[in-house]
C-alpha cells in the first residue's frame, strides 16, 4: 500500500508542467490584482463597517480601508511579477504571495468570488512544487549552468549525487550502479562540451541538428508531490460544482435560463442571445425549445464530471503510456475548453476565472512534449542553442528593448477591445515582453555571473521604478505598497552577502520588480481602474451624505473618465451643495 | 543532448485485463454520456446515466494507477522524491490530508443547516442570488420601530450581502448598530424573499441591545402574492 501511494503521489511528472503553472499563475495573478481587483477598493471599510471571512481575522487585521486594499493588491501583484521573472523562486517567497493574496479576499466578505479562494489553494500547491530553473524544467538535469566553475562543481556533485541513488526502493547494489551511471554521464558531458568548444555550457550555439533534436527532446521528468495535490484540489472543485448542479432546476435548464435571463425559446430579435451559436448548432439537429435547455442543464454537469476525472488522472500520465488515458485527457481538455470559453462567451461576469482554468487545462491535459517544445521556443535558455527564436546575439539589447516596449504597448491596445478580451491582451503582451525580460533578468547576455556592481544597479533601478510607479498610479495605498516592495528589495540586497549565490539571483528579482513597475503603471493607466474606483467612491460618499469626500472623488473620476461617460454633473452638484452649506471647496491634488 | 535523464517512460508490457479496464472505462463514460443525451432529449431528468459515467471515470483512474504501479520509475529525474522514508511519508500525508480537507470543507454547506452561506462550497452559480428580496432594517426605540436607511450607513455591497441572509454579516450589523453612542433599545432586520419557483420566506433578525444574543425567526408567509411593499431595499442580489 505504501509503495503504491509513493508511486501515485511521488511518481514523476513532466517538470515543464509545474514550472509553467507557477509562472503563468503568478503573472496572471499580478495583472488580475491590478486590473480587476484594485478598482473595487472603494467599497472597503466605507462607513466603518466590515466583516472578514473569518472571525479571528477581524481581531487581527488593521481597520480595512481602500488604501489597505489597494496596497495589498499592488504589493501582491508586484511580488508575483518579480517572482515570475526571477529564477528559482524560494518557497517562502511564494508563501508570502500566498499570504497576501489570501488576505486580499479574506479581509472582507465583500469579496465573494470563489475563484479567489481557489487561487489561494493553487498557490498553496505551487509553493511546494520543486523550485526549478528554466533549464532544469526544459532541458533536464544535465542543463548547463552559468559559469565554468559552477558547471564543474555540478558535474562533481552529480557524480556523487546521493539523490538518485537514494530513490525509494533503491538497494545498495542499485545505489552503487546509479552512482556509477551518474559519474559516467558527467564524464560524457564534459567530453562532449570539450569537443564542441563549449565552456561550462555557456550560450554558444549548438549545431542545427542537435538544436532541433533538443527542441523536440522528451520533456524532463521530476518528482513533484505538490502537483498531485494541485490536481486533486482542482478535481475537488469540479466535482462539487457538478454535484451542486444535479438538482432538478439545473438539470431541466431552468436555473441556467435564470442565470442568463432567457426564456425557453429564442430571445426577441433585438435582444442579445448569449446562446446563439449553441442554439444554431443544436437547432440544425432539431434540438430546440425545452429539449435544448434539458441538454444544456445535463451537459454542464457531464462536462464538470469529466474535468474532475481528468484532473485526478492527469498527474499520472507522464510516467505511463496508455492510448485510452491519452484519449480521455484530450476529451477532458476539449470539454474544459468548451465550458470555460463558453462561459466567457456568455459574459457570466466571473472575473478572470475562465482564463485561469483554460491555462490549467492546457498545462495539465496537453502532452508534455508539446508544452516543452512551446516553452523551449518561448523562453531563452542558457545552452538552449537555436531551440528558441529568442536567441539573442551580442548586441541584441536593442531588439530586446523593442520587444519589451511593443509588449507593454499591447496592453494599451487592450483598451480598444472589449473587457472580456483583456486577459488575451495580457497574454499577447507577455508573449512579446517575457522573453527579453527573462533574458535580461537571468543575465543571458554573458557567460559569466554578472559582477556585483551590475546587480546593485539593477536593484537601485528596480527600487526606484516601483516607488515611482506606486506614486504615479494615483490610487490610495499604491505608493506605500511601492515603497514597501522597494524597501524589501533593498533589505534583501543588504542581507544578500550573508548567503552565497543570493546576490546573483537577486539581480533577476530586481529586473522583475522594475518590470512589475512598468506593468503596474501600464495596467492602471491603460484600463478604467481609476475611473471605476473614483466614481464608485464618489457614489458611495454621496449616498451617505459625505459631500466633500464625494466632491473630491468625482473630480478625480472625471480626470480618468472614458470619453462621454464623465460625472461632471455630479461634480457640479456636490460643489453646489458644498457652497449652499457654506463649506469650503476642497483642493484636489 | 543526451536524453538519458528524460527518456520516454518505459511502459510495462500490455496486460489484457488492464487494457480492458482502461478501454472499458472509456466505454462506460461514452455509454453514460449517450444515456444522458437520450434522457435530456426526451425531457427526463437523468437518474441512471450518472452511474456508468462515474463508474467509467473510476475505471480509468484505476487503470492509470495500475499502469503506473507496473511501470518502473525512469532514472534521471530533475528532482527525485525525498530520500528518507519519513520525507516521503510526510509528502503523502500532506497530499492526502489537504485533498481530504478540501473535500470536507464544502460539506459544511451541503450537510449544514445554513443554506444561505455558500462560501467555500464551489457552488459556482448561486442559488440565493436568484431570489427576489425586500429587506428593511429597524431601530426599536421606546416600543416603536424606526426604519433605518441602510444605504446611508453602509456600503451597498453589504446591503446586498444582508439581502442574501448572510448570518455573519447580519449579526455584525446588529452588534455594530447597538454599539453606537445613541444605540436603540434593539436593532432588527427583516428580509422577505421569493424564490424563482415562488417559494416565499421571511426572516427576522433581532438583537436586544441590552443583551448579547442575536435571534433569528422564520416567519411563515402565505404563497399568494407579491412581496409586501415597504420602504426597504429591494433586489435580487445581483
Amino acid at each position: 500500500m505504501r509503495a503504491a501511494l509513493e508511486r501515485i503521489v511521488l511518481g514523476p511528472v513532466a517538470a515543464v508542467r509545474p514550472y509553467l503553472a507557477l509562472k503563468a499563475t503568478l503573472l496572471f495573478l499580478a495583472f488580475d490584482m491590478w486590473v480587476t481587483r484594485a478598482s473595487h477598493a472603494g467599497r472597503y471599510g466605507a462607513g466603518g463597517f466590515n466583516v472578514a471571512h473569518f472571525g479571528w481575522l477581524d481581531a487581527l487585521q488593521p481597520d480595512v480601508s481602500p488604501a489597505v486594499y489597494v496596497g495589498v493588491c499592488v504589493f501582491t501583484g508586484a511580488l508575483c511579477f518579480a517572482i515570475a521573472i526571477g529564477d528559482r523562486a524560494p518557497r517562502w517567497l511564494v508563501g508570502v504571495a500566498l499570504l497576501t493574496h489570501t488576505w486580499s479576499w479574506a479581509m472582507s466578505m465583500l469579496d465573494s468570488y470563489q475563484h479567489h479562494y481557489l487561487l489561494s489553494l493553487v498557490l498553496l500547491g505551487l509553493m511546494f512544487v520543486p523550485p526549478l530553473t528554466a533549464e532544469e524544467a526544459l532541458l533536464g538535469p544535465s542543463a548547463p549552468r552559468r559559469s565554468p566553475t559552477r558547471a564543474r562543481e555540478r558535474a562533481s556533485d552529480e557524480a556523487s549525487d546521493p539523490d538518485e541513488s537514494s530513490a525509494p526502493g533503491a538497494t545498495r547494489g542499485r545505489r552503487k550502479l546509479a552512482k556509477g551511471k551518474a559519474a559516467k554521464r558527467a564524464r560524457a558531458r564534459r567530453a562532449s562540451e570539450s569537443a564542441s568548444g563549449k565552456k561550462g555550457g555557456g550560450s554558444s550555439v549548438d549545431s542545427g541538428a542537435s538544436a532541433r533534436a533538443r527542441l523536440f527532446d522528451p520533456a524532463p521528468l521530476t518528482s513533484a508531490w505538490a502537483w498531485t495535490l494541485l490536481g486533486g484540489s482542482i478535481a475537488v472543485v469540479y466535482a462539487y460544482t457538478a454535484l451542486s448542479k444535479t438538482d432538478p432546476e439545473w438539470l431541466s435548464g431552468a436555473a441556467l435560463r435564470s442565470v442568463l435571463h432567457l426564456g425557453i425559446d429564442a430571445p426577441a430579435a433585438d435582444a442579445p442571445d448569449p446562446l446563439g451559436p449553441f442554439r444554431a448548432v443544436l437547432g440544425a439537429f432539431g434540438v430546440e425549445g425545452e429539449p435544448l435547455w434539458y441538454l444544456m442543464g445535463h451537459g454542464v454537469v457531464v462536462v464538470q464530471m469529466i474535468c474532475a476525472a481528468g484532473y485526478l488522472i492527469a498527474p499520472l500520465r507522464d510516467s505511463v503510456k496508455s492510448r485510452a488515458l491519452d484519449a480521455f485527457l484530450i476529451v477532458a481538455l476539449l470539454t474544459a475548453l468548451s465550458f470555460h470559453l463558453g462561459a466567457e462567451y456568455m459574459e457570466l461576469k466571473i472575473g478572470w476565472f475562465s482564463w485561469y482554468m483554460i491555462a490549467y487545462a492546457a498545462i495539465f491535459f496537453l502532452p508534455a512534449r508539446w508544452l516543452a517544445v512551446v516553452a523551449r521556443r518561448m523562453i531563452p535558455l542558457r545552452g538552449g542553442g537555436e531551440t528558441g527564436w529568442w536567441t539573442f546575439a551580442p548586441g541584441g539589447v536593442i531588439r530586446a528593448l523593442i520587444r519589451l516596449l511593443v509588449g507593454f504597448a499591447m496592453l494599451y491596445a487592450g483598451r480598444l477591445g472589449e473587457a472580456t478580451l483583456e486577459p488575451l491582451v495580457v497574454v499577447g503582451a507577455l508573449v512579446l515582453a517575457l522573453p527579453p525580460l527573462r533574458w535580461l533578468a537571468r543575465g543571458l547576455y554573458q557567460d559569466d555571473e554578472p559582477p556585483p556592481a551590475i546587480v546593485y544597479v539593477e536593484v537601485v533601478v528596480g527600487a526606484l521604478a516601483i516607488g515611482i510607479a506606486g506614486a504615479a498610479v494615483d490610487l490610495p495605498g499604491a505608493q506605500t505598497a511601492g515603497l514597501l516592495v522597494a524597501g524589501l528589495l533593498l533589505v534583501a540586497t543588504a542581507l544578500a552577502p550573508l548567503k552565497k549565490g543570493t546576490l546573483t539571483r537577486l539581480g533577476g528579482y530586481a529586473i522583475g520588480v522594475a518590470a512589475a513597475a512598468v506593468a503596474l503603471y501600464v495596467s492602471v493607466t491603460a484600463t478604467d481602474v481609476r475611473w471605476d474606483y473614483y466614481r464608485n467612491v464618489g457614489g458611495d460618499h454621496r449616498r451617505r451624505g459625505e459631500i466633500a469626500e464625494a466632491y473630491v472623488a468625482y473630480v478625480k473620476a472625471n480626470r480618468y473618465a472614458p470619453e462621454g461617460q464623465d460625472r461632471r454633473a455630479r461634480e457640479e452638484e456636490m460643489r453646489a451643495r458644498l457652497e449652499a452649506m457654506g463649506a469650503p471647496i476642497p483642493e484636489v491634488p | 543532448m543526451s536524453d538519458e535523464h528524460a527518456r520516454e517512460p518505459s511502459a510495462a508490457p500490455p496486460r489484457p485485463p488492464r487494457r480492458m479496464l482502461a478501454f472499458g472505462g472509456l466505454g462506460l463514460v461514452a455509454l453514460g454520456v449517450g444515456r444522458l443525451l437520450y434522457d435530456a432529449l426526451s425531457l427526463q431528468r437523468s437518474v441512471h446515466a450518472w452511474l456508468p459515467l462515474v463508474a467509467g471515470a473510476i475505471a480509468l483512474l484505476a487503470a492509470a494507477i495500475w499502469l503506473a504501479l507496473d511501470t518502473p520509475v525512469p532514472e534521471g529525474l530533475v528532482r527525485p522524491p525525498p530520500a528518507s522514508a519519513r520525507g516521503r511519508g510526510l509528502a503523502i500525508a500532506a497530499v492526502l490530508g489537504l485533498v481530504a480537507l478540501q473535500a470536507l470543507i464544502p460539506l459544511r454547506y451541503y450537510l449544514g443547516d445554513d443554506a444561505y452561506d455558500e462560501r467555500f462550497s464551489w457552488r459556482m452559480f448561486s442559488a440565493v442570488r436568484v431570489h427576489d428580496c425586500r429587506m428593511q432594517a429597524y431601530d426599536e426605540v421606546s416600543g416603536g420601530a424606526r426604519p433605518v436607511q441602510l444605504m446611508r450607513l453602509v456600503q451597498v455591497g453589504w446591503v446586498t450581502t444582508m439581502q442574501r441572509n448572510r448570518e455573519a454579516v447580519l449579526e455584525r450589523y446588529l452588534r455594530w448598530r447597538c454599539a453606537r453612542d445613541d444605540a436603540p433599545d434593539a436593532a432588527r432586520v427583516e428580509n422577505a424573499c421569493v424564490s424563482p419557483e415562488g417559494r416565499r420566506t421571511r426572516l427576522v433578525w433581532r438583537l436586544d441591545c441590552a443583551g448579547d444574543e442575536v435571534t433569528r425567526e422564520d416567519v411563515d408567509e402565505p404563497n399568494d402574492g407579491a412581496i409586501e411593499e415597504a420602504t426597504g431595499v429591494r433586489g435580487g442580489g445581483r
